[in-house]
């Protein structure tokens, strides 16, 4: 196996492919977060060419965040039918694997507010069913919408209206 | 996450719509509309997933209808045409209409003497305890529950997650009704959810991101509505996709 060789590129001399499958435009701010909490420490993977073949939203979110120079890996090895496998392979393993959702949790709860890429939302879904059972008997149930007639100021609720 | 496309079978464009489209995803009927309608059948048979709701909604507003007698029509309505596809048939929860909790428990015995796959439909009156029971001794044999999602009605937008983490952590998937609002649907994972936005949407002169204007002439309107479905199909998978390694089917 050869060894895997870092060097750094210019972004504007990186190649976005043009069939690249995947639909990541929503994810270039949580990628560039990422980025500036941790700093670049993932290398793009590029061809020959220098045409990306893993790494487009990280490209994306480093000319966001305007750095010049990224860390590469040109892959060598690989023929022009297994780079475009890989392409997908290599986002589509990465699905597989699962969270152990008492062990995220711990180590979420430990770190407080540093930047993980979840939101408040995604931990709340996490919590213990104690927890879960707290808050639904907090629950209360919402406020009835009042609307206000704009000729005599007549108050009621939507239902009233519609009558 | 399963979005299933609403309405359709009211549609009366379904005839146009139904000749381009050969296989649909997931859909909701009203049985108010399929008891008097051929349109049920072959939307069944083209979809992958079909749930059934009851249509007490469907009714104009102070109109008296015979409760008992609409509900055991829909029973054997059930019986007769129940298939492995449909995954369940709501409940009559007329309750927000000013009817007792305890006579949609009749109803909805009713209904359970001729299926297991009856789905409760949770509404604030019946209280947060009624929910927990729902979860804890679910009526549906795959353990469906189900929800409102029309803005603050029965829950609030930042309550949502707690009612499906909820149903999850009591092994129940959750149905969230006429939910159809994407800040939600990107924040919490239901299992499923119905939107009839795509024909709202196409009735308002846009089929998706495309606006065709009001003003659509009578023999474009088929058109404008295949490719509003088109969209919800869209959307159908955009949602699947979102969610499936958080639901696993």
């Amino acid at each position: 196996m050869s060894k895997l060789k870092i060097e750094y590129m210019n972004v504007n001399d990186l190649i976005l492919y043009i069939n690249n499958p995947r639909i990541n435009d929503h994810a270039v701010d949580v990628v560039a977060s990422s980025i500036k909490e941790f700093g670049f420490k993932n290398p793009i993977l590029i061809d020959r060419e220098n045409v990306i073949i893993a790494g487009h939203t990280r490209l994306k979110a480093a000319k966001k965040l305007g750095l010049k120079e990224v860390p590469v890996i040109r892959v060598e090895d690989l023929t022009e039918n297994q780079i475009k496998a890989f392409r997908i392979a290599d986002n589509k393993t990465a699905e597989f694997a699962d969270w152990d959702i008492e062990l995220l949790n711990i180590e979420l709860e430990s770190i407080g507010e540093t930047f993980t890429g979840f939101d408040e939302v995604e931990k709340e879904m996490f919590k213990s069913v104690e927890e879960i059972e707290k808050r639904l008997d907090e629950y209360q149930a919402p406020k009835e919408e009042y609307f206000c007639c704009p000729k005599c100021k007549y108050e009621a609720s939507k239902e009233e209206f519609k009558k | 996450m399963k979005v299933f496309l609403s309405a359709l079978e009211a549609s009366p464009e379904f005839k146009e719509i139904d000749k381009k489209i050969d296989k649909y995803l997931y859909n909701l009927m009203s049985y108010y509309y399929i008891r008097n309608s051929d349109n049920y059948k072959a939307i069944l048979d083209k979809s992958k997933e079909i749930l059934i709701d009851s249509g007490a909604h469907s009714f104009q507003k102070g109109k008296r209808v015979d409760w008992e007698r609409y509900t055991k029509e829909y029973a054997d309505f059930i019986h007769k045409h129940d298939e492995e596809k449909i995954l369940g048939y709501f409940e009559m929860d007329i309750d927000p209409a000013g009817y007792p909790y305890k006579y949609v428990l009749r109803l909805r015995e009713i209904l359970m003497r001729k299926s297991n796959k009856i789905i409760p439909v949770w509404h604030k009156n019946r209280g947060i305890e009624d929910f927990k029971d729902m979860c804890k001794n679910p009526i549906h044999k795959d353990r469906i529950v189900a929800i409102t999602g029309f803005k603050n009605e029965d829950i609030k937008d930042e309550d949502y997650i707690w009612f499906v983490r909820y149903a999850h952590a009591h092994n129940c998937k959750i149905h969230c009704l006429g939910m159809t609002r994407r800040n939600i649907l990107d924040k919490v994972p239901f299992d499923y959810v119905d939107s009839s936005s795509w024909k709202q949407q196409s009735l308002h002169g846009k089929a998706g991101k495309i606006k065709v204007g009001r003003s659509f002439s009578k023999a474009k309107r088929h058109e404008v509505m295949y490719y509003s479905y088109l969209e919800g199909m869209k959307m159908q998978i955009e949602y699947y996709i979102k969610w499936r390694n958080y639901h696993k089917d």
